[in-house]
């Protein structure tokens, strides 16, 4: 086997820090988040007993689909880009990465649940969420949602698989290491034999091929889909909707990724343990990854453009000159381009490489394309095809609340992750 | 204890797959969905007196319902509007209605995509006054397509089309994703936002009442088209601008129309293949 099987020594001890030290900041930013927590269930709380009408949504005139589905959209993006840089590192053998490999698993496995919790925010009867199973398969063979369903559970499925097979050498030392956490590891070392690796090995192998291929099929399908197959909303039915969600999950789960790690190398003075070449590289990788998303919007805006039904082309100006144009340009110009240009130029001239300046513009892309699928979902939505008046929609407080009650959320889950298992795959340098 | 080694493992859960998927599509006796526009379910007493369709009534795959609007003689008064409202227990949180009519100019198209220079000059659904010199007026709600895009989508079968013709909503099964309401061209669906009150004593008993957090939409007034009256909307207008009834039976006043008179349909270019038909005669009322 390849060098991961060196004996573990003191070299993990760095690496055991997050479980170690707890300290009264990491007190007081947990308070924080639950309070947030609190929040959020104050505001989902009002929205389940009045209905959805609490929010700004309506319909025809007005959004009937607002932040929380920009929010869904988002976390499955993100989802499938971690999960995608794990299986890439170990399918590509690309080791100098492995130290955010779990980062990227752990950000897939918090980011599904994120994204089915939005899901069933949005949806007028939570309590009926089964019926999408109970009747799954009379309606699988249509419905686009049944299929995004369907992906969500595989995804969930096999990424939890994954993290939990490639972390259970690692729960092997943390037993002997922390005696008081040993209640939870002991239900995942189930089975554990000392030569288990081998074949675990060879199975996150298997996971990662089987994980590659669905993200095409997925992020780049099953997803985009929802919007692209329904002909009736211009700006949505594109050909390009696959290629573009694709992009863009690839894109913003990079730039989470990159955040995590910059903050809990701060947090750890994990400073050699992940590297500044890890950054690097990642930064490279996402500046092209922009880069390319912009060539994406260009082509996509420029069709619309030039589309037969005039919707097509009052959708783009919306974006270019109408009610969205003082979000929509910034977005392009500060969110995207300016950082995808900084990428470039600390590629081409390594000396003005920095890690600070890859972690802030790795933050704006990531709120760039939080926007960007805010302007995805909400303007084709506001202009129906017969002369409706024009709808307007303003998010109210209560689902800004619970927007970002569930980024607290995913937070919270990540930070207790950070406390209980080894964040950075253990016995690397 | 035997191991079971993984070969054998694969074999049995394969195994049970397979059972499973065979108990799941044969066994069973669930309606299954047919080809796209098919209804979801066959005209047998399976759909017979089930709340939506009112006590009693059954569906005869005999018949399809169409409707076809004079345009040249609706006059915009939107009697049908409130009729339908009234008749179909729609409680005040709905708005737009079921029903919506569109006053357009003389020279904005009608069939669909207005542009915005039509709204601001043109097309609007707020007008006060009606009729007005140099204007149409176009009524506009559920088409009832025979390739909806609504029962495309659903993840539930909730929103169906059934064998006469008709697309329902069974409002116990929808989840309200609203999944249906964005793909339906012509903005024709309703969502209970709020907890919709309709007070008892004008709660019309064959219609249910809707619970929040659902879709919903034009019936074609099942509960009295299927048993052989006319829709309410058709009923109260006053001018007689609307006609409803079976376009597979040739004596029946919408095929004669149809086949004396040329037709539209609204955003045809989708492929929808909706069951409201637009005619005109001529202006019926005298521009004064």
């Amino acid at each position: 086997m390849d060098r991961r099987l060196r004996l573990r020594g003191t070299e993990d001890e760095p690496l055991l820090r997050s479980l170690r030290h707890t300290g009264r900041t990491f007190y007081v930013f947990i308070a924080a988040l639950l309070i947030i927590m609190g929040w959020f269930l104050y505001a989902w709380y009002i929205q389940l007993t009045q209905g959805l009408g609490v929010s700004d949504m309506r319909t025809p005139v007005g959004a009937a689909w607002g932040v929380y589905i920009a929010n869904f959209v988002f976390f499955v993006g993100i989802a499938h880009g971690g999960i995608a840089l794990a299986a890439a590192i170990r399918l590509l053998k690309l080791y100098k990465y492995l130290p955010v490999a779990r980062i990227g698993e752990v950000l897939t496995v918090i980011s599904i649940m994120m994204a089915g919790l939005s899901i069933t925010i949005d949806m007028g009867r939570p309590d009926r969420i089964f019926n999408i199973v109970m009747y799954w398969p009379q309606r699988v063979g249509w419905s686009s949602l049944s299929w995004d369903v369907t992906v969500i559970i595989i995804y969930f499925t096999l990424s939890t698989a994954y993290l939990w097979l490639t972390m259970r050498k690692d729960l092997v030392l943390c037993s002997t290491k922390f005696p008081r956490l040993a209640w939870i590891y002991k239900p995942l070392l189930v089975g554990y034999r000392a030569d288990e690796e081998v074949k675990i090995e060879r199975m996150a192998w298997w996971l990662s091929i089987a994980i590659v291929f669905l993200i095409v099929m997925l992020s780049g399908g099953v997803v985009p889909w929802i919007f692209g197959l329904l002909p009736s909303r211009p700006g949505w039915f594109s050909a390009l909707a696959g290629p573009y969600f694709l992009t863009a999950a690839l894109g913003s789960a990079f730039a989470m990724v990159i955040v995590i790690a910059f903050i809990l190398r701060r947090v750890y003075n994990w400073q050699t343990q992940i590297g500044p070449a890890v950054f690097k590289g990642l930064g490279t990788f996402l500046g092209i990854i922009t880069l390319f998303y912009i060539y994406l919007i260009l082509a996509e805006q420029l069709t619309m453009n030039y589309a037969a039904p005039i919707a097509e082309l009052l959708i783009s100006e919306k974006l270019f000159t109408g009610e969205f144009a003082p979000i929509f340009w910034p977005m392009l110009v500060l969110g995207f381009f300016a950082p995808a240009m900084m990428f470039v130029v600390q590629t081409v001239r390594s000396e003005w490489f920095s890690v600070n300046r890859t972690f802030l513009a790795a933050i704006i892309i990531s709120v760039a394309f939080w926007i960007k699928r805010f302007l995805i979902v909400v303007p084709s939505l506001l202009r129906p095809l017969l002369p409706f008046p024009e709808g307007t929609y303003d998010p109210s407080w209560l689902e800004w609340s619970i927007v970002v009650g569930v980024f607290a959320i995913a937070i919270l889950l990540y930070t207790l992750f950070l406390k209980i298992f080894p964040i950075v795959e253990l016995s690397e340098e | 204890m035997k191991q079971i080694g993984r070969r054998e493992f694969i074999k049995y859960s394969g195994g049970l797959v397979g059972l499973g998927l065979l108990g799941e599509y044969t066994l069973f006796p669930w309606p299954r969905r047919g080809s796209i526009g098919e209804p979801s379910q066959p005209a047998t007493e399976v759909t017979k007196g089930r709340v939506i369709d009112g006590p009693g009534t059954t569906v005869d795959s005999h018949n399809k319902f169409a409707m076809v609007i004079d345009v040249g003689a609706c006059i915009g008064c939107r009697r049908c509007m409130w009729a339908c409202k009234e008749e179909n227990n729609t409680p005040d949180a709905i708005s737009p209605l079921w029903i919506e009519a569109f006053e357009v100019k003389s020279d904005v198209s009608v069939t669909g995509h207005p542009s915005p220079a039509d709204l601001k000059t043109g097309a609007t659904t707020s007008y006060t006054q009606s009729p007005l010199p140099g204007r149409w007026y176009i009524t506009a709600h559920c088409n009832h397509c025979a390739n909806p895009p609504c029962v495309k989508v659903c993840p539930t079968g909730a929103t169906h089309r059934e064998a006469d013709g008709l697309v329902l909503m069974d409002y116990t099964k929808c989840i309200g994703c609203r999944l249906c309401v964005v793909a339906c061209p012509y903005s024709a669906r309703r969502f209970n936002w709020w907890q919709g009150a309709v007070p008892s004593d004008k709660v019309n008993p064959l219609v249910p009442v809707r619970p929040v957090g659902v879709v919903e939409k034009c019936t074609f007034c099942v509960h009295r088209t299927r048993r052989g009256q006319l829709p309410r909307c058709v009923e109260v207008c006053p001018v007689r601008a609307k006609h409803f009834g079976n376009i597979n039976d040739p004596e029946s006043e919408v095929a004669k129309l149809l086949n004396s008179e040329m037709a539209f349909r609204l955003l045809e270019e989708i492929n929808t293949e909706p069951n409201i038909w637009y005619i005109t005669r001529g202006k019926k009322w005298t521009e004064d």
